[in-house]
């Protein structure tokens, strides 16, 4: 993790247009901001194109931000907004995906309000979810969105942000705990397995 | 109801806050960049320098252009005396012309064609001093008009050359037989039957015929086909 004034440093490299500062401004952040970017498209390709893009409109804009604020949660934002923007256009040529179309879930995992998951759980949870659902909760839960904000961003209406939001919660936690259960049961066999060999 | 709300609504600020915890710092291995991401920002700002950079040096050499023009004003009259001193040239007395045709020589060549021996037998006959007087002032008036068609040949010079007006002939004509009439009046005979007819027709068949063989009323014949004066 580099330190304030070595960021400053960078920050000031970029401002000045310096390639070099710029490239390490990118291996810096990049791996960050591609996480951001991969939850709010559908696949890896369009990630890269809005990580690129996002990181294009950093360059440019950068003269602009004011070091009172958080670093990466400036930049952050610029890469939601250019996805948002990629969103909007797939938009137009996709079908609206809803969440009832999804497979159920067994009803005593979708009870289970507390179950025990990992980024790489969620993050998988997260990727089941309709593009729509998808961005809906990670503006709204990871970046502090609030709901007119989400429904002027999108263009949609704001109970269909909130009925989203809440649809989208169910469901990551049905996938969760879904998930949590099969690892405790793969944890109970390993275990049996491993007792009874012993 | 309201209690149970209150703890779906908990339950659901917990799993967003672990949700948040265990993204917001989340990094995944990302793709390197493009080729032209560094030079695409670079390229950009150099751009805009290249626009100020055009603008400034349009806007110097535009000054530049707008001072030097005063100067440059000055300089197209005085190319003008240049050629004014530029001599004529002298092939113009063997019927070549040049690109310029001036009056000079025009004289040049009338004064030239008085040497013509077809001339010469005028000035040589014999003949009362005021008569040849008022032949010579004939003669060069004719000549003007007569002798440059056939030096010149056909274009727009002969048209310079025949600047003379035919009524200044005509003028000078009159005034010639009248005179000669005056003179004559006295001393011979009838001559004034000819003079009733000549005011009228001023060809040169006439004249010689009123005036009966006297030398210039034989200059119009050496007027060129078709190149009469009127």
């Amino acid at each position: 993790m580099a330190s304030s004034e070595e960021l400053k440093t960078l920050i000031e490299g970029c401002k000045a247009q310096r390639p070099s500062a710029q490239r390490r401004l990118y291996e810096r952040f990049s791996g960050q901001l591609f996480a951001t970017a991969i939850r709010y498209t559908n696949s890896r390709v369009d990630a890269e194109d809005v990580l690129q893009d996002s990181f294009v409109k950093i360059f440019k804009h950068i003269k602009s931000y004011r070091l009172d604020f958080s670093f990466e949660g400036w930049m952050r934002k610029i890469v939601v907004n250019t996805a948002i923007t990629h969103y909007r256009k797939s938009q137009k040529h996709s079908h609206h995906q809803d969440i009832t179309d999804l497979p159920a879930t067994p009803r005593d995992m979708e009870n289970q309000h507390d179950p025990e998951f990992t980024a790489e759980e969620l993050e998988f949870a997260i990727a089941q979810l309709p593009l729509g659902y998808r961005t809906v909760f990670c503006m709204y839960v990871i970046e502090g969105f609030k709901h007119h904000e989400i429904a002027e961003q999108l263009q949609i209406d704001v109970n269909t942000s909130k009925s989203q939001l809440s649809r989208a919660r169910k469901y990551l936690q049905r996938v969760l705990a879904t998930l949590s259960a099969r690892a405790q049961s793969k944890e109970g066999t390993t275990s049996g397995t491993v007792g009874k060999a012993q | 109801m309201k209690d149970n709300d209150l703890h779906t609504s908990s339950v659901e600020a917990d799993f967003d806050a672990r949700c948040r915890s265990l993204l917001e710092d989340r990094a995944v291995a990302a793709p390197g960049p493009r080729a032209d991401l560094f030079a695409a920002a670079s390229a950009k700002a150099g751009t805009a320098r290249l626009w100020y950079a055009g603008a400034a040096a349009l806007l110097i050499a535009g000054t530049f252009l707008w001072s030097a023009r005063p100067t440059e004003e000055p300089s197209v009259p005085g190319a003008l005396p240049e050629l004014m001193d530029q001599e004529i040239p002298e092939a113009i007395g063997d019927g070549v012309m040049g690109p310029v045709v001036d009056s000079e020589g025009s004289d040049d060549l009338s004064l030239e064609s008085e040497a013509n021996p077809v001339d010469e037998p005028v000035a040589t006959r014999d003949a009362d001093p005021a008569e040849l007087r008022s032949m010579e002032q004939s003669d060069i008036s004719m000549e003007v008009g007569v002798v440059a068609p056939e030096v010149f040949g056909s274009g727009g010079a002969a048209a310079s050359a025949m600047a003379t007006s035919p009524d200044e002939d005509e003028v000078v004509r009159e005034k010639m037989y009248e005179e000669t009439l005056q003179e004559e009046a006295g001393t011979e005979e009838a001559v004034s039957e000819p003079a009733d007819a000549a005011p009228a027709n001023t060809e040169p068949a006439n004249t010689e015929e009123a005036s009966e063989g006297k030398p210039r009323l034989t200059l119009p014949l050496t007027l060129p086909s078709g190149g009469g004066q009127r």
